[in-house]
């Protein structure tokens, strides 16, 4: 089989797709929830089909997909990298977007979102952080570079821990939910202005690709774990949100005092 | 010049680093989902006693 | 014009305040001397100091505005002063852009104390022009300040406030740090390309934007109280 290279592949384009599709899913599940669907347990579906793609997705990623034509083996790497890289993007975004909405709207489930998507958009950094250096050091020689995604993912994943380690360390429910909210969306905001400058700084990055020729096999595998780590994302996020929900609902006093038996 | 003839050849090996970044991926998912697991099952237990003391 | 005077009257006050506190702005002082100090101690020699210089200077500035900021929203818990700030005729954007601007004043002091001290420490040889290494001051300073007064008043409600502010403040501010102690070594050490420019571009976009979403930010957060 021609061995081909990741650098063709249409990343960019492919994410400006992935978002569309991810974008309309969301705008429906955002109405949804708006109306209360937290409360069917219809996540597990999702949650199985994204177990079973990352399955199948893993195997095609170390097994079946061609080897790449420079970066030989370790190009295999990025079929778990970029989709973390996308997923850790589209939840940070959710994650600014639902504080918006807090903010606006003042409603609870908007909050339990938020601290959701913050915490597995941690997780999710910490696993882009992980693959990328890993993958840094056998095709740049070192596991870390001062490359402008490298910094402004990093600092924001620092900007989300420090949020998060704020939320912890606060105790009114009111008080903590709106904090979180502003807290995040200065860390979005914050992240955009970080990536330009540190481009500006030290441009070595290489530059993503040109969409003209497309390598089919490494794009279905990437698509295909893209849409894997998707769906385990929205498991994991919607899960989280039942947490905070369940932990609110747990530790906030009872409405009226209870009944005493004669 | 091509791509080849500035990088001079292929990347190989590397299938430590391959192995490490997909078993770096099950256990970050994996610890993750086990976490949430084990937060539920102690808010169940929480609720079972009746709320927080 | 209502705005303007309810701005300039909490920045009269932030100043009074401090100024009733002269030793805690004192102290800020003595702490950025040690700090620019301590780092020369760290580097492997004096000859890499001349390099080091801007780098020093802004690096003493982020650490002292963490002090400064703190120490800031702290006093004002102590006496329940926010209340009684809030149950004045003034909007909260003007609470915030009157603290945002006496926390840049107090940091522009700090700058202009440090600044001859990095210069006699780590002799830097001047080989550009200096003239616009005011307006960097400026801007830096007005870049700390207003996120660092928007996350002071998140982290002074928490546990432990003093270990968290540096905590969500070093990430936002990232940008300040580069974008300053780029230009200022620029500046220091001549610019043939006019790239300094360039970071105070950098840093009047960063000021534009905190400047602007930051007071809206903070009206949520006096809200809540």
């Amino acid at each position: 089989m021609e061995l081909m290279r990741i650098k063709d592949l249409p990343i960019t384009a492919d994410l400006a797709g992935f978002a569309a599709v991810v974008g309309v899913i969301a705008l429906g599940a955002v109405a949804w929830v708006a109306r209360g669907g937290l409360t069917r347990r219809w996540e597990h579906l999702v949650g199985l089909l994204g177990l079973w793609m990352v399955i199948v997705g893993q195997y095609m990623g170390l097994v079946s997909s061609p080897r790449e034509r420079m970066m030989g083996e370790v190009g295999r790497i990025l079929y778990v990298h970029v989709p973390s890289a996308w997923l850790t993007m589209l939840t940070f975004t959710f994650t600014c977007a639902f504080a918006t909405f807090f903010l606006f709207s003042g409603k609870r489930h908007w909050d339990h979102l938020v601290e959701a998507t913050a915490e597995v958009g941690v997780v999710l950094s910490i696993l882009l952080q992980a693959t990328g250096m890993l993958f840094a050091k056998p095709t740049w020689g070192v596991f870390w570079d001062w490359d402008p995604r490298l910094v402004s993912t990093t600092v924001m994943m620092l900007s989300f821990m420090g949020v998060l380690t704020l939320r912890g360390l606060l105790d009114d429910v009111d008080r903590r939910a709106t904090w979180t909210s502003v807290g995040s969306i200065l860390a979005t905001t914050s992240m955009i202005v970080t990536y330009f400058s540190v481009r500006w700084w030290r441009s070595i990055h290489q530059m993503q690709s040109s969409p003209d020729t497309v390598a089919d096999p490494m794009v279905f595998v990437l698509r295909w774990n893209a849409f894997a780590f998707l769906f385990l994302t929205v498991w994991f996020v919607v899960q989280r949100a039942r947490l905070s929900a369940r932990r609110e609902a747990l530790d906030a006093p009872p409405a009226l005092p209870e009944e005493v038996p004669a | 010049m091509t791509p080849e003839e500035i990088g001079g050849g292929v990347v190989s090996g590397g299938w430590t680093y391959v192995m490490v970044s997909y078993a770096a991926t099950w256990i970050l998912l994996g610890g993750y989902a086990v976490s949430l697991w084990r937060r539920h099952l102690a808010t169940t237990r929480e609720e079972a006693q009746g709320g927080s003391p | 014009m209502t705005g303007v005077r309810a701005v300039a009257a909490v920045v009269g006050r932030e100043l009074r305040t401090e100024w009733r506190d002269r030793s805690r702005v004192g102290g800020l002082f003595v702490y950025g001397f040690a700090l620019v100090l301590a780092l020369a101690f760290a580097m492997p020699g004096p000859h890499m100091l001349p390099d080091l210089a801007g780098g020093a200077l802004w690096l003493g500035l982020v650490l002292a505005s963490t002090r400064a900021l703190d120490a800031s929203f702290a006093t004002e818990l102590e006496h329940g002063a926010l209340e009684a700030m809030l149950l004045w005729p003034v909007p909260p954007a003007a609470i915030f852009y009157g603290k945002a601007l006496a926390n840049t004043i107090v940091l522009l002091m700090v700058a202009c104390f440090l600044a001859p001290i990095v210069g006699l420490l780590y002799h830097p040889e001047p080989r550009g022009s200096l003239w616009m290494l005011p307006l960097v001051m400026v801007a830096g300073c007005m870049a700390l300040a207003a996120p660092g007064t928007l996350v002071a008043s998140l982290t002074s409600r928490a546990r432990g406030s003093s270990a968290l502010l540096p905590v969500l403040l070093f990430p936002l501010v990232v940008p300040v740090l580069l974008a300053s102690a780029r230009a200022t070594t620029l500046l220091l050490e001549g610019d043939p390309m006019n790239q300094a420019d360039d970071w105070l571009g950098v840093l009047v976009v960063f000021n534009l934007l905190h400047w602007s979403l930051d007071a809206l930010l903070f009206e949520r957060v006096i809200d809540e109280g």
